[in-house]
C-alpha cells in the first residue's frame, strides 16, 4: 500500500457529524440524574464498603484518618468465629425455600384464576387481589403482626373457633416464626401476579386450539403449554424472589426486634450485618458481612442464569 | 456571647443512628440527651470530659451530691452536670383495686397491707389476687384459665433483664478482681427465677404474646388500664393519661429484708468531637436547671430545692388524681447500688445478651431457668474476655 492510498483510507473513515454530537451530549444530559444516583448512591457505597472492610472502623467516630486502622483480612477472618454468621445465613435460606416456591406458586394461581373465562367478576379479584400491594411494608408488618398475635390475633382466634386447643405462637416459638414471616409474604403476590397475569395473557391461544384438536386435557395444556410459554417471567420473577430473599430485612425487625426473636431464629443475615454496624458500631466487619451478602446474591442469580439456559424458553430466539 | 441552638430531635432507636450519621459525618452535634449510662454506652468515648470544662469555666460542681457526680460518671469520666434523676416505683390502678375490693398499697417504707408485712410474699398474693381471666376468676382459684387472662397483677415495664433482676437488688454480673470474667450474682439469680414463675407458673406478669396484644396496648401496659400494677420510673408520666388513668403510686416492695428501687439518671453530654466545647458547656449549665425541660423528660431535678415546682406541674397535669410524690422521693433513698446500668465491659454486647435473655424468659415456656443463667454467664465472660483492654 503506497502513502497515497494510506491517506485516502484515512480521510474516508467517517467524521461524527455536529448533529450526531449533539445527539450524544443530549443523550448524556438526559442520562445524568441517573448517573449520579448511580455514582453517589450505589458506586462510592459499594467502593466505600470495600475500603471499609479492610479497616477496624467503628461508627462512633468521624470518618476521617487517624480514626480508624487498616486491620489487612483480619473482618474476613472474623467470619470464621462469628456464632451467628453461619446460623443468620441458615436462616435467610429457610425463609427463601419457603417463600420463593410461595411466592411463585400463589401468585401464579392467583393469575390463571383471574384470566379464566369462566370466573365472575374478575376485574374485581384482580384488584382485591393486587389491593395488599400497596400498603407499606411497615404499616402492613404492623397489622399482620397484630393478626398473628398467639392471644388475640384473628387467626388464632379462627383456629380457636374451628376447635384448634393450641394454634401456634407464631412470633413466640423459633418453628413457627418463618413460616409466620412467609405466610406475611404472600400478602404482596400482587404485583407477581400481574405480571404473569399479562404473560398469560401473551400466550398465543392458537397453542391451546391446536393442542385441543390434538385431545389434550387442561393440565396437559398447562404444563406443557402455559409453563413454557411463561417461563421468562417465571425466571424473572425467582430472580427477583432470590434477591429479595437474600436482602430481607425490615418486616423481620418490626418483629424479631434487633435480636430476631424469637431466640434469634428470625435473625437473618442483614440483619446480623444490621446489629454489626449500627448496634455494635463496628462498621468494618459489618461490611464484610455487607460483602458476603452481596457475593452470595450474585453467585445465587448467576446459578439462576445458568439453568435458565436449558429451561426457560423464550419465543423468537434461536 | 450570642450563642444560636439548632435543635436536632430524634427519639428511639432512630436517635442512635441519627447521631452515628452525625457523628461519621463530621457534623457531631455539641451537646446531646438526655442520655443515660445506657445511651452513652453506644458511644463510649465520644463525650467530653465535663470536669475539665467546668474548671476553665469556674463553675462550681461542689454543690452537687458527691453521689450523684459519681453516677454521671462513665469510666471515672464526669461525662454530665447531674440533671434529672428518675426514682422507680409502683405505679398502681386505683380503679382496679376498688373493683377487687382490695386496699391500695403501702405508700410509706414500713407501712403493713391488711397486716402483713409489705414483702415478696404479700405482694405475690396480692398481685394474683389482681390477676383475672375471661370468666372474672382470679389467678389464686383453681378454675383459674391462664390462657384467657383479661387483666393482669403486675409487670415489670421497658426494663432488660438487669432491670428485672434489680427487683431483689442491685449487683455486678463480673468478679471485681476479674470484671473480664462474668459472675452472676445470687440475687440476680433468684429475681430472674421469680421472674420467670410470676410469667408461666403464677401467670400474674404477662407473657410476651400477652404484652404485645392489643389488650396490652402492645408493650404499654399500664396505659391500657388492664394491669393492676408496674415497676417503673417516673418517666412513665411521658406514656399515659395521667388524668383520666385513676392512679397513684406505692413503695417497692421489701425483698429478703431490703427494698431497691433502680434508679436512673439523665444528663446531657457535650460530645468529644463538638468544635464549640466552651459555648456548648455554658449553654449546658443552663439546661439543666431548666424547669421546663424536666416537666418535658419527666426527670426529678437533681437539685432539691427544685422538686416542689416539678411536682406542682405534675400534679396539674394528673388532676383529679393527687399522687403522693413523697412516695417518688421516700424511694429515691433506696437505688440500686450498684447501678443496674453500671459500666461493664463491652457493655453494648453485654446489654443485648440481657435483653435476648429477658426476651427469652418471656417467650418461652418450660425453661430450666438453672441452665439458662449458667449458659448466660459463659456467654457474657465470652463477651467479657473480648472487650478492648
Amino acid at each position: 500500500m503506497s502513502a497515497a492510498q494510506a491517506v485516502s483510507l484515512v480521510s474516508a473513515k467517517p467524521r461524527t457529524s455536529t448533529l450526531r454530537r449533539r445527539e450524544i451530549s443530549w443523550g448524556f444530559f438526559f442520562l445524568l440524574p441517573w448517573l449520579i444516583g448511580f455514582f453517589g448512591f450505589q458506586l462510592i457505597p459499594i467502593a466505600m464498603t470495600i475500603f471499609l472492610s479492610f479497616t477496624d472502623y467503628k461508627g462512633t467516630s468521624e470518618f476521617a484518618p487517624g480514626n480508624f486502622n487498616f486491620v489487612g483480612l483480619d473482618n474476613y477472618a472474623r467470619v470464621f468465629s462469628d456464632i451467628d454468621a453461619i446460623p443468620s445465613m441458615i436462616v435467610t435460606l429457610k425463609f427463601a425455600l419457603i417463600g420463593i416456591p410461595l411466592g411463585l406458586i400463589i401468585p401464579l394461581y392467583f393469575a390463571v384464576l383471574v384470566n379464566s373465562r369462566r370466573l365472575i367478576g374478575g376485574n374485581l379479584f384482580r384488584t382485591l387481589f393486587f389491593l395488599p400491594t400497596v400498603i407499606p411494608i411497615v404499616a402492613g408488618t404492623i397489622i399482620y403482626r397484630g393478626t398473628l398475635n398467639a392471644n388475640s390475633g384473628w387467626i388464632n382466634l379462627l383456629l380457636r373457633w374451628l376447635g384448634v386447643a393450641d394454634p401456634p405462637r407464631w412470633f413466640s416459638d423459633p418453628f413457627w416464626a418463618i413460616p409466620a414471616l412467609n405466610l406475611l409474604g404472600i400478602w404482596g403476590v400482587g404485583n407477581a401476579m400481574l405480571i404473569l397475569l399479562a404473560s398469560l395473557q401473551g400466550v398465543p391461544t392458537e397453542l391451546y386450539e391446536a393442542a385441543t384438536v390434538d385431545g389434550a386435557n387442561a393440565v396437559t395444556k398447562f404444563f406443557k403449554i402455559t409453563i413454557p410459554m411463561i417461563s421468562p417471567v417465571i425466571f424473572y420473577n425467582v430472580t427477583l424472589g432470590i434477591i429479595s430473599a437474600f436482602q430481607y430485612f425490615v418486616p423481620a425487625m418490626l418483629i424479631g426486634g434487633l435480636h430476631g426473636d424469637p431466640q434469634k431464629s428470625l435473625l437473618f443475615f442483614p440483619l446480623h450485618f444490621y446489629r454489626q454496624g449500627f448496634s455494635f458500631s463496628d462498621m468494618g466487619y459489618a461490611s464484610v458481612l455487607a460483602l458476603i451478602l452481596f457475593v452470595a446474591s450474585m453467585i445465587a442469580t448467576a446459578v439462576m442464569f445458568f439453568f435458565a439456559q436449558r429451561n426457560v424458553y423464550y419465543a423468537g430466539g434461536d | 456571647m450570642c450563642v444560636v441552638l439548632n435543635v436536632v430531635y430524634n427519639t428511639g432507636t432512630n436517635s442512635y443512628d441519627a447521631l452515628k450519621a452525625l457523628i461519621a459525618g463530621g457534623n457531631a452535634p455539641d451537646i446531646v440527651g438526655p442520655v443515660g449510662k445506657m445511651g452513652r454506652a453506644s458511644f463510649q468515648g465520644s463525650w467530653a470530659d465535663i470536669s475539665v470544662l467546668a474548671k476553665d469555666a469556674g463553675f462550681d460542681l461542689t454543690k452537687y451530691d458527691p453521689s450523684l457526680l459519681e453516677f454521671t460518671k462513665d469510666e471515672g469520666v464526669l461525662v454530665g452536670i447531674p440533671f434529672a434523676l428518675f426514682p422507680s416505683f409502683v405505679y398502681y390502678n386505683k380503679a382496679l383495686f376498688d373493683e377487687a375490693k382490695l386496699p391500695y398499697p403501702p405508700q410509706k417504707v414500713g407501712e403493713k397491707y391488711q397486716g402483713k408485712d409489705w414483702n415478696l410474699d404479700t405482694f405475690t398474693e396480692l398481685a394474683r389476687k389482681l390477676t383475672v381471666d375471661k370468666a372474672g376468676n382470679d389467678a389464686t382459684s383453681a378454675k383459674f384459665d391462664p390462657k384467657t387472662i383479661k387483666q393482669f397483677g403486675f409487670y415489670e415495664q421497658w426494663t432488660d433483664a438487669r432491670g428485672v433482676a434489680t427487683f431483689f437488688g442491685g449487683g455486678l454480673p463480673y468478679d471485681l478482681k476479674d470484671p473480664k470474667t462474668a459472675v452472676i450474682p445470687d440475687v440476680w439469680k433468684q429475681s430472674w427465677k421469680w421472674y420467670y414463675d410470676c410469667v408461666w407458673k403464677n401467670y400474674f406478669m404477662p407473657n410476651s404474646d400477652y404484652y404485645n396484644s392489643d389488650l396490652l396496648g402492645q408493650g404499654n401496659t399500664f396505659g391500657t388500664g388492664n394491669v393492676a400494677m408496674v415497676w417503673t420510673h417516673t418517666w412513665y408520666t411521658c406514656c399515659f393519661d395521667l388524668a383520666k388513668t385513676k392512679w397513684d403510686i406505692a413503695v417497692v416492695p421489701t425483698i429478703n429484708g431490703k427494698i431497691t428501687a433502680k434508679l436512673h439518671g439523665d444528663t446531657f453530654a457535650i460530645t468529644k468531637a463538638s468544635k464549640n466545647q466552651k459555648a456548648a458547656f455554658s449553654v449546658l449549665t443552663k439546661m439543666v436547671v431548666d424547669q421546663d425541660l424536666f416537666q418535658i423528660y419527666g426527670g426529678m431535678p437533681a437539685d432539691p430545692k427544685d422538686q416542689p415546682a416539678f411536682f406542682a406541674a405534675l400534679d396539674k397535669r394528673a388532676a383529679p388524681n393527687k399522687i403522693n410524690w413523697a412516695v417518688a422521693q421516700e424511694m429515691l433513698k433506696y437505688p440500686d447500688l450498684p447501678n443496674h446500668e453500671a459500666w461493664l465491659p463491652n457493655m453494648i454486647k453485654a446489654n443485648d445478651l440481657f435483653t435476648a435473655f429477658r426476651n427469652k424468659m418471656d417467650q418461652t415456656p418450660g425453661l430450666d431457668i438453672d441452665a439458662e443463667i449458667a449458659k448466660l454467664q459463659i456467654d457474657l465472660t465470652s463477651v467479657f474476655k473480648a472487650a478492648s483492654p
